[in-house]
């Protein structure tokens, strides 16, 4: 009897202190209960953004170690730059492409330094060495395609991070090869179309290769002769251009459908009637002025 | 064999297990992404933000001490690094009624935790369990909240998905795995996706896509749907769509650095992840 009580009281227990986990903290609770910090805080977004519309890009100058630097710091800027100083940071990129094979190098070297501890860095990096079209750019795009992807890895979703990683960084590189344009670049876009064994880098070597030829009937037959049996439809892929409005879009998504009725997925299923009923929520005050 | 005396020791140490509170291990806190510090410093120590972000998202002290609750500038840690990405979805996106997807109203009450026509309500977690991004798990008692847990890979620096665009998509992708909860939608039994490799899908949990123009859906409207796939979103959609608004229409201050890891995973989502697919492109594929 004694050990029913006890198997009971400790259910009891476990649902008491849930129960009390969840219910509204009482005023005093949740001022205790904020979330703090040790720094000073700041001000508003605005006022910051003020004073970083005054920041210029670094110069890319010098040689050898001066000259990894300050393209390191070029690296740091343009992450941080805006919609506004991107055609800003193409012309710095053109203007050192024409006057220093030296600064090619540094980017490609700076990219595969952080390729395995800051993806979004080695992203910059790359794309910045695409933009530069330069004969080094090339050279190094097709290390990092040779480079093979990982078999072995922290699986997550049933993928390997490090292996949908290196994928990503070799997707940029497909497209500084099909911006690059060269016969040789070119032809490494069809093979990669062809043969890479990640279907992210083929999606983007198709995508790629499509809009440097202003997406013609020509390149979409031309990727026909190469793309793998099963990924015929990415040639006709819908993409949504930069800057691009509604109607344009819709027009090419229309014609899409149109020709892959079987996209259409089937019509969704109920589990059931409805989910659990709507608990009333505190309300919420709005978010502080930007 | 289990004997009745152990069935009862038992569930003594559960019951004193659950007052006692998990103790978790934390994320990689010695560094943040690139594009984590990029926007970060479009922001700073912006205190008035995270008093009101962890209030929006339902965080409490309990499931973030340890991971930045009482050091929230410092972008290192977890909860700093989400609310960098709640900040990103509250102001980040322009809104486009010619252009964009779906507005910063569809993406905040898809992710932020109070009860809507988007989900009941629900309160954000972190996680360091490896299986996944994140997940989404419905409230097991009547007082309690479903649980949106964001994992550690999308907050450990090394990993390409620790950087806030991913991390706000997957709000959205957790947020909309409560939405099918609310309304009763079968959206698979793996996960709460369907089974994969299948059709067009590469990976082990697969959506379909329910291919839109823009401005089928007014500023507002994500959650509708009539009941047919003409009208209908998939958790891996919604990320995409997210994704994509944030690289092609983003206010002009997001950093370049944002956009392009938000495309980035935004295509690779698109080519992979969907039966029916590949889903949209979005962004031109110009290097810079």
């Amino acid at each position: 009897m004694w050990r029913l009580l006890l198997t009971l009281l400790a259910v009891m227990v476990a649902g008491l202190a849930g129960w009390r986990a969840s219910l509204p903290l009482a005023p005093v609770e949740r001022k205790a209960a904020e979330p703090s910090t040790k720094s000073p805080a700041g001000p508003s977004p605005s006022l910051l953004l003020e004073r970083r519309s005054q920041l210029k890009p670094p110069p890319l100058t010098g040689t050898g170690e001066v000259m990894q630097q300050s393209v390191a710091s070029f690296i740091d800027w343009a992450a941080s730059s805006t919609e506004r100083e991107a055609e800003t940071a193409r012309r710095l990129l053109s203007a050192a492409a024409r006057e220093d094979a030296e600064v090619a190098q540094a980017f490609c070297d700076q990219a595969m330094r952080a390729r395995q501890t800051d993806h979004s860095r080695a992203l910059v990096a790359f794309a910045l060495l695409g933009e530069m079209k330069s004969p080094v750019g090339e050279k190094c795009f097709t290390q990092l395609l040779a480079l093979p992807l990982p078999t072995q890895g922290t699986v997550v979703e049933g993928e390997i991070l490090e292996q949908t990683a290196l994928a990503t960084l070799q997707a940029k590189a497909a497209d500084g090869l099909a911006y690059l344009g060269t016969p040789s670049a070119q032809e490494e876009v069809l093979r990669l179309v062809r043969a890479h064994p990640s279907r992210i880098v083929r999606a983007e070597a198709i995508d790629a290769y499509l809009w440097n030829h202003a997406d013609s009937a020509e390149a979409k037959a031309t990727l026909r002769k190469y793309v793998q049996k099963g990924e015929e439809i990415f040639v006709d892929r819908v993409r949504r251009n930069t800057g691009e409005k509604a109607e344009s879009f819709n027009a090419k998504l229309a014609a899409f459908l149109k020709a892959h009725p079987e996209v259409r997925a089937p019509a969704p299923e109920k589990v059931k009637e409805g989910g659990p009923a709507q608990r009333a929520g505190r309300k919420l005050p709005p978010p502080p002025k930007f | 064999m289990i004997t009745k005396r152990r069935i009862v020791v038992l569930l003594v140490v559960f019951g004193l297990g659950a007052l006692a509170g998990g103790a978790y291990a934390v994320c990689n806190q010695t560094s943040a992404s690139t594009a984590d510090v990029a926007l970060w410093n479009t922001h700073g120590c912006w205190q008035a933000f995270f008093l009101w972000s962890y209030q929006a998202y339902n965080q409490h002290q309990s499931d973030w001490n340890g991971r930045g609750w009482n050091d929230a500038c410092n972008d290192n840690l977890e909860f700093p690094k989400h609310w960098n990405a709640a900040y990103l979805v509250t102001y980040g996106l322009a809104d486009l009624n010619c252009c964009s997807f779906h507005g910063t109203i569809d993406y905040r009450k898809l992710g932020e935790a109070p009860g809507s026509e988007f989900h009941n309500a629900l309160h954000h977690t972190c996680s360091d369990d490896n299986c996944c991004f994140g997940s989404f798990t419905p409230a097991f008692w009547p007082w309690d909240t479903d649980d949106l847990a964001t994992h550690c890979p999308l907050y450990d620096a090394t990993v390409a998905n620790a950087n806030p665009g991913s991390r706000a998509g997957d709000f959205q992708h957790e947020g909309w795995h409560g939405w099918l909860n609310k309304y009763g939608w079968n959206n698979g039994s793996c996960g709460g996706h369907r089974c994969g490799p299948v059709g067009n899908c590469t990976a082990s949990g697969c959506d379909y896509f329910y291919f839109h123009g823009v401005g089928a859906y007014a500023f507002g409207a994500l959650y509708q749907t009539d009941g047919t796939a003409n009208r209908f979103h998939s958790p891996n959609q919604v990320q995409v769509e997210f994704l994509c608004d944030v690289n092609d229409y983003p206010q002009w201050w997001v950093p370049a650095s944002v956009r392009q890891a938000a495309r980035t995973d935004a295509n690779a989502r698109a080519a992979q992840r969907f039966i029916n697919g590949p889903g949209y492109s979005c962004g031109n594929p110009r290097p810079w």
